[in-house]
């Protein structure tokens, strides 16, 4: 018998990680036998495969709560429910591929996302700073190179600023960190909650540090500087992954920190700032989206209020609110993801159709298309009957009952900036003096697929709006 | 049932667009019948038609829940009522999606004024701005009506929406329409802020009423015959169903702030409508002076003044889709809606000009048609309950109106006919029905608004709550009516 | 603190030290420059280009391939370390982890990484 040093619970932690990276390691030896390249499809299923099998591994321990690893992962609940929102992201983005991208090229990214993909679902679960930083740079390296396979200039831009301003907020995330360790003399977040630490200035100076590199990961403003370019010179799919991705794994550990990894006395001190720039976020984001011209652009400004809306909702640590900002992730990532599935179809093989130049007179050449997009802008600027409207509804009366009256107006004026924002376009598409523009061709019926997906559960979502009730406590 | 009015015009909406795009037959026969359901609906099934479905428990309870009784009822009747003859009236290119346009319309409205939960009718008050703002981009002329129409109403939708989600974290519920008690404390005159100014920019009320010309000019004469008849009631209903039960102190706190609001919107709407050189402009702002109105009657707090407000709300209803048709009719006729190059068209066309004449009559308060019930009542009931200074300066638009829509009537069909007019047909008998049961609807109603009044005993609770001597006087006026 | 200040004085001494050598001449020397003068001293060679010049970025891929190869290489050291702690379940998961490293290095052959073009 060989004598194994891990239990049930770290089997369970990391077998949905190993099936995802498993998955990569396939792709990757499925393109190497094949004569010259792997189908574009073969690596897609064989992807979207692995995908299911580690969600569906990770789904079965929904119910369970264990700590593997000596409290560095922690199952079951919240840790789940992140963990499937980041694999059905990554399935969307992967489906993606099917329209976009050099023929060469799929194995590799698939793989990579795939990596990349394990690596948030170990930041959902990452209960120790360790654990944390080693997900976040699973999930970073991959980027790093996804970002900059596209061929155009853009996207060795995107590749470069990524590197250098993704490594400079790990930079503060990784001195934060130190700094907590020193002050604490702990790794796990649970150890972090002594009582005595409040009075330590290296606690102050570790907690702001870390929570800046999360605002950086988020790309919260101030730091947010980065995610408009990147999103723009990434592929299309890489840029549709990292939208929620790296957003749900961020949040994911945001969330336990919040919530669990700080002494009750310090937590108005060193939480109320981070509430105040996701308030800002809502605005800035909002705003920058008027200038823009192209959508990944827009996307990405929306992303940034869009995440703002969600860190609003932790704010209070209420048991609502973790419910409320899981409910609004989701929804987010349905109609982002949508949005993206559209931005696809308009695309050929040589030429994202990204520009908001191509949504012009759409409705003349694509009236579903137009339509449908619509839905998603709408559904993004939380109009009704979306989940987006819900999902307001529900940060706007967490944020009330918890006592942050002023997040709930900032949400609401940053709405009523997006809202001139997304109609910009719609209102671009609906133009009848638009010339006619040839129509790209695009064979990609898994676009089409994921996009009927996002508006039936969009719209699903707002009348059975479930939320996830054992997603507490985050830290056991 | 009431479901039914709701999915019923959206899906046919929604179906329109697979037909041709430019089919007139199918869609129009399509958008009457839907539109006739909706109608007889209601009259033929004897009860409320209530349904409800659970849909929130956290963070408060709320459920898809819709009736038709009450004020809901016949605003019900009235929507149906609009669309079906905006759907008769429609002429123009591209029939099918305007037809189409008109059946989401209605069906969003129907889920507005049937909501028996805020947040169901917050989500249809977002909701029916879709189809008029696809409607001016359209077929608008200018490229900013369609986003000052959007934004103005959708930010007062947000304001609501943060209201409706204080509302329901502090009451605990938001499946109260009809029911319920009133609320109190720190929070109340805030959360009636968020919603009144939402219900105000929809009226809209003189600091909001920006959007409302423009986009009233811009839009095409069926469209905005029911967003002129209805859209604009949806802040008023709120007013009634949400704002006197729940909030009726904060409303009594805040009156003043109402009452000159609609104070200066009565003489400001009379007043521009006087210089306007546009016809449909001179509608739209006289729509802002009745609106006014309808406002002052509901806070004055009086149970007369709301049993007007009742009538009147229906009544304009009826005279502004019939104003707005007719007044599309002549466009579509003669190119052109300035007064200044219309002129002499009674001769050419009399069933036309007799039926514009019904119409600003109507508007204009000539006893024995609506519009005159509903603003003696107001004024009657304002008056009782001690405001004297606000009924009186009320009635200097009322002389107005009758100086403004003497003019429009003058200037369209009187006057020396223009030069070089081809020979023009008379209203055809399609064009005919689609103004007919508005004008109809006018008189019935003009000598028999008990029908609706009655459905004001629903406002006596929360009348007296906030006023304690006007179920005095609703008491009264009723011993009036019967004698 | 006092066993330390010895080691503080020292640093202290030797930086100064060597910051007034650097900037003394500066401020004291006489300077008479002529081209001979500027010449590479002595057994130097004239410089053809920047130093920050560009070279083939070929060098990177190797470079890069070298870094990863050898910190995985360096991984070794610590399972060898404990290996007879670790026992046959170490032994495996050495050989996944070879296996895994295997697969990449095929796969960089197969794409041609480690020829030189």
């Amino acid at each position: 018998m060989i004598a194994n040093p891990y239990t049930q619970a770290d089997w369970n932690a990391v077998i949905p990680l190993f099936i995802v990276g498993g998955a990569a390691l396939i792709v990757l030896l499925a393109d190497l036998v094949s004569p010259k390249y792997a189908n574009r499809y073969v690596s897609m299923a064989i992807g979207i495969l692995g995908l299911i099998g580690g969600g569906v591994y990770a789904g079965t321990t929904y119910g369970v709560s264990h700590n593997a690893f000596g409290g560095g992962f922690i199952l079951g609940g919240f840790a789940v429910v992140l963990q499937e929102v980041i694999v059905i992201s990554a399935i969307f983005s992967i489906a993606l591929f099917g329209a976009i991208g050099r023929g060469d090229r799929i194995a590799g990214s698939v793989a990579l996302m795939l990596w990349s993909t394990a690596g948030a679902m170990l930041m959902a679960g990452a209960a120790n700073l360790m654990t944390i930083f080693l997900g976040l740079e699973l999930l970073s390296l991959g980027l790093y190179c996804l970002c900059g396979l596209a061929d155009r200039p853009t996207s060795r831009e995107s590749a470069l600023k990524y590197l250098i301003l993704s490594s400079t907020a790990s930079g503060f995330l990784l001195f934060g960190m130190a700094l907590l360790f020193g002050a604490t003399g702990s790794v796990t977040l649970a150890a972090l909650t002594t009582p005595a630490v409040a009075v330590n200035p290296l606690y102050w100076l570790g907690g702001g540090l870390f929570l800046v590199g999360l605002a950086f990961k988020l790309s919260l403003v101030p730091f947010h500087v980065w995610s408009p370019d990147v999103y723009e010179g990434a592929p299309l799919p890489v840029t549709a992954f990292m939208s929620v991705v790296t957003k749900a794994g961020t949040l994911a550990v945001f969330a336990r920190f919040a919530y669990a990894a700080i002494p009750a006395h310090a937590s108005n001190a060193l939480l109320i700032p981070f509430f105040i720039i996701a308030g800002i976020s809502m605005i800035a984001g909002n705003l920058g989206m008027l200038a823009q011209t192209d959508m990944k652009r827009l996307l990405a400004y929306s992303g940034i209020a869009q995440i703002g809306y969600i860190v609003a909702s932790l704010a209070g640590g209420t048991d609502q609110g973790v419910r409320y900002a899981i409910y609004y992730l989701v929804a987010y990532m349905f109609m982002n993801l949508g949005a993206f599935a559209i931005v696809a179809l308009l695309s050929t093989d040589k030429e994202e159709g990204s520009s908001i130049a191509s949504f012009h007179g759409l409705a003349q050449r694509r009236p579903v298309l137009a339509a449908v997009m619509t839905f998603f802008l709408l559904a993004l600027a939380g109009f009704p009957p979306t989940a987006g409207f819900l999902g307001k509804i529900l940060i706007l009366s967490t944020n009330v009952s918890a006592g942050f009256p002023w997040l709930a107006a900032l949400l609401i004026a940053g709405t009523a900036i997006s809202l001139y924002a997304y109609f910009k376009v719609i209102r671009l598409m609906y133009d009848r003096h638009a010339k006619p523009q040839a129509l790209p061709s695009v064979q990609a019926p898994l676009a089409y697929v994921s996009m009927a997906v996002c508006v039936i559960l969009v719209v699903v979502m707002t009348f059975y709006p479930y939320t996830p009730s054992n997603v507490l406590p985050l830290v056991k | 049932m009431s479901l039914v009015l709701i999915v019923l015009p959206i899906l046919a909406g929604c179906a329109l667009f697979f037909v041709p795009r430019s089919d007139r037959t199918v869609s129009r026969i399509t958008g009457c019948v839907v539109a006739a359901i909706t109608f007889f609906l209601p009259l033929v099934t004897g009860n409320d038609g209530a349904i409800s479905a659970h849909w929130l428990s956290r963070p408060f309870t709320a459920s898809l829940h819709f009736a038709w009784g009450g004020l809901s009822f016949w605003i019900v009747l009235l929507l149906a009522l609009c669309t079906f003859c905006a759907i008769l009236a429609t002429n123009m290119p591209q029939t099918r999606t305007m037809i189409a346009l008109l059946l989401m319309l209605e069906g969003t409205m129907m889920g507005l004024f049937t909501a028996r939960d805020i947040l169901a009718f917050a989500l249809f008050w977002d909701l029916m701005l879709i189809p008029p703002f696809f409607a001016l981009v359209g077929w608008g002329e200018h490229r900013d009506t369609a986003w000052r129409y959007l934004i103005y109403n959708f930010a007062g939708g947000l304001l609501l929406l943060l209201a409706t989600a204080a509302f329901g974290v502090i009451y605990g519920s938001t499946d109260v329409i009809g029911t319920g008690h009133s609320i109190a404390g720190a929070w109340a005159p805030w959360i009636f802020a968020g919603f009144a100014i939402a219900f105000a920019v929809k009226t809209p009320l003189f600091p909001f009423h920006t959007w409302m010309p423009a986009t009233y000019s811009d839009t095409p004469p069926p469209m905005v015959a029911v967003v002129s008849a209805l859209q604009s009631k949806g802040g008023l209903y709120g007013f009634l169903v949400i704002g006197l039960p729940f909030l009726g102190s904060a409303m009594a706190q805040w009156k003043w702030i109402f009452i000159i609001a609609s104070l200066v919107s009565l003489l400001y709407g009379a007043y521009i409508a006087l210089v306007q050189t546009d016809a449909k402009r001179v509608v739209a702002y006289s729509s802002l002076s009745h609106l006014g109105l309808i406002v002052l009657g509901i806070f004055s707090f009086s149970g007369v003044a709301v049993q007007g407000v009742l009538v009147y709300i229906i009544a304009h209803g009826l005279f502004s889709a019939a104003l707005f048709l007719i007044l599309g009719y002549f466009e579509e006729r003669e190119g052109t809606r300035s007064l200044a190059r219309l002129g002499g068209l009674g001769a050419l066309n009399p069933k036309l000009a007799g039926a514009f004449t019904i119409a600003a009559l109507a508007a204009l308060g000539l006893p024995g048609l609506a519009g005159f019930a509903g603003e003696l009542v107001i004024l009657s009931g304002v008056f009782q309950s001690g405001y004297f200074w606000p009924a009186l300066i009320a009635l200097i638009p009322i002389v107005l109106a009758s100086a403004y829509m003497l003019r429009l009537l003058q200037d369209i069909i009187n006057g020396p006919q223009v030069k070089d007019i081809p020979e023009r047909t008379d209203l055809s008998w399609v064009e005919g029905l689609a103004v007919a049961p508005l004008l109809a609807a006018l008189v019935v109603l003009g000598c028999y608004p008990h029908a609706v009044t009655a459905t004001a005993a629903a406002f006596t609770a929360p009348l007296a709550a906030v006023q304690p001597q006007a179920a005095g006087t609703l008491a009264l006026t009723k011993e009036q009516h019967d004698r | 603190m006092t066993p330390y200040a010895p080691v503080a004085i020292f640093v202290a001494v030797a930086f100064a030290a060597a910051l007034g050598f650097s900037l003394l001449p500066g401020v004291l020397a006489q300077r008479k420059p002529n081209p001979e003068k500027e010449q590479a001293y002595e057994c130097g060679v004239e410089p053809t280009s920047s130093v920050a010049g560009r070279f083939p970025v070929k060098f990177y891929l190797i470079a890069m391939l070298f870094v990863v190869l050898d910190v995985e290489a360096a991984s070794f050291y610590p399972w060898a370390v404990e290996m007879h702690a670790l026992r046959v379940f170490g032994l495996i998961e050495m050989a996944v982890f070879v296996v895994v490293l295997a697969i990449g290095y095929a796969y960089v052959w197969k794409r041609k990484g480690f020829e030189w073009r």
